[in-house]
């Protein structure tokens, strides 16, 4: 087939939507490297379908993020936090941790290359190559994180300070509050300490209406968190709940109330 | 706006953060798939859960020079989603019953004009090829499947999943087009506005 005949044929559509049997597909994987420009077609309607997904897309209920957060925490998935001060302290340590590393290995390559150790000079090129990538990704986060920051610091967002409840005096929270962006953050500065087995909840108030259960976060001091933004809301407070988050707040651990 | 690239570099060094942005970017179109392939809610949830599991053990998988994360994703979900039909032996049940998503007490999100210029363009314009991006797509039926339910050969409905698709890339193109169009008719007005400013100083 020649490349017209290929995107007349709806071999393409078929492909994106795994509709094709193996032999089918090696052909099409080998019309793809035959035509490289079909690939562009193959983003196209990739793209078309995510667009139809996302019409006829359903919002999962409230709780299902915290539920697979904790899944996969509790599988050992996740390394760190998003304590964004301890963060960047460690991507600086990161980043002159891997510039030492970097340097100690090109010395090792010129040394392996002294005594004529091509095989190993190989791994060494291969590793730096790491290394770099390894950069490039605390590069990124470091970049989503100033993207946090210019977003608080814009002129639409409203710094407000958590009113603690009685019971808890120590709370002390920032929360920035962009209505145009739709957009929440919350700056951690003293928090009460809790168990493993519990978590700070985020809640939605609206005027008649059962609070809206949001974000369920734990968290150092001076940690920033984006969180939820729900058109309509009045207040926002947060309250203690065992780890995994509830459907309706416990009032008696109510640990602080922001009004917007 | 937060790139697929950064959400894939947050996962692939283990961030919660990277979790966290892929289900506020993905949540809503993945579990649209997972509950129209399962039409109830629990295995629905049980099954978005296990994708992410999924997609965060695997991650190092996804090859972006194949597809967009996306298909990647959405695969992973209807794959689970099937698998968990297929476990629960409901599959002739769920397929028996219309689903109706204004029904599900979760919200169908459809937040801007170009979803909802798709949804009419499938749904109200031909109907025929709606049906057809729904179930193979969405509800994960297989062709041969899909050609049984609507006693059509399996030609036609080859046919209509190109005419489909054709039909959401022609609209999408002419959104670009549309817009693009916009832009070059405000360059110009700013242009002359600005022309008109240096002749009067």
């Amino acid at each position: 087939m020649d490349i017209r005949e290929v995107r007349e044929s709806g071999l393409l559509e078929q492909y994106v939507l795994g509709l094709l049997s193996e032999v089918e597909q090696k052909q099409v994987e080998s019309y793809l490297s035959e035509y490289p420009e079909l690939k562009s077609d193959i983003f196209s309607i990739q793209g078309a379908l995510q667009k139809y997904a996302e019409t006829y897309g359903i919002q999962p209920k409230p709780l299902l993020e915290g539920k697979i957060l904790e899944e996969i925490r509790s599988r050992g998935g996740i390394t760190n936090n998003s304590a964004i001060g301890d963060k960047t302290k460690s991507n600086n340590i990161n980043l002159w941790s891997g510039l030492t590393v970097l340097l100690g290995l090109v010395a090792l390559g010129t040394l392996w290359y002294s005594y004529k150790l091509i095989d190993e000079n190989k791994d060494l090129k291969s590793t730096i190559k790491e290394t770099i990538l390894a950069c490039d990704s605390v590069d990124q986060i470091n970049k989503t994180y100033i993207k946090y920051y210019e977003s608080m610091l814009s002129f639409e967002t409203t710094k407000l300070d958590f009113t603690p409840t009685k019971g808890y005096p120590e709370v002390g929270l920032k929360f920035y509050y962009n209505p145009t962006q739709k957009e929440n953050f919350i700056q951690i500065n003293n928090l009460p300490v809790i168990d493993s087995n519990h978590t700070f909840q985020l809640w939605s108030l609206k005027e008649g209406e059962a609070p809206i259960p949001l974000d369920l976060f734990t968290g150092q001091k001076g940690a920033v968190l984006p969180v939820k933004f729900i058109d309509g809301t009045k207040t926002y407070a947060i309250t203690i709940e065992k780890a995994g988050g509830v459907e309706s707040p416990t009032l008696d651990r109510l640990i602080g109330t922001v009004g917007v | 706006m937060i790139t697929d690239k950064e959400i894939i570099q947050f996962i692939k060094l283990k961030d919660e953060q990277g979790l966290r942005l892929l289900y506020k970017h993905y949540s809503n179109s993945l579990f649209g798939i997972s509950y129209r392939v399962l039409n109830n809610e629990a295995f629905a949830e049980d099954a978005l859960q296990q994708s992410f599991l999924k997609i965060w053990n695997n991650v190092d998988q996804y090859d972006s020079d194949k597809s967009i994360l996306f298909t990647w994703m959405s695969n992973i979900v209807r794959n689970t989603a099937i698998d968990i039909r297929r476990l629960k032996s409901f599959e002739k049940e769920s397929k028996t019953i219309s689903i109706e998503p204004n029904v599900y007490k979760g919200e169908v999100v459809s937040d801007d004009h170009s979803k909802m210029d798709i949804d009419y363009l499938l749904s109200k314009v031909d109907e025929k090829y709606s049906i057809i991006l729904e179930h193979l797509y969405l509800k994960g039926y297989s062709q041969s499947e899909l050609a049984e339910k609507l006693d059509l050969p399996i030609g036609t409905i080859k046919t209509r999943v190109k005419k489909a698709i054709d039909l959401l890339r022609d609209h999408l193109r002419g959104e670009e087009k549309t817009f693009l169009g916009m832009f070059s008719w405000i360059t110009l007005i700013n242009i002359l506005i600005l022309l008109l400013w240096i002749y009067v100083k």
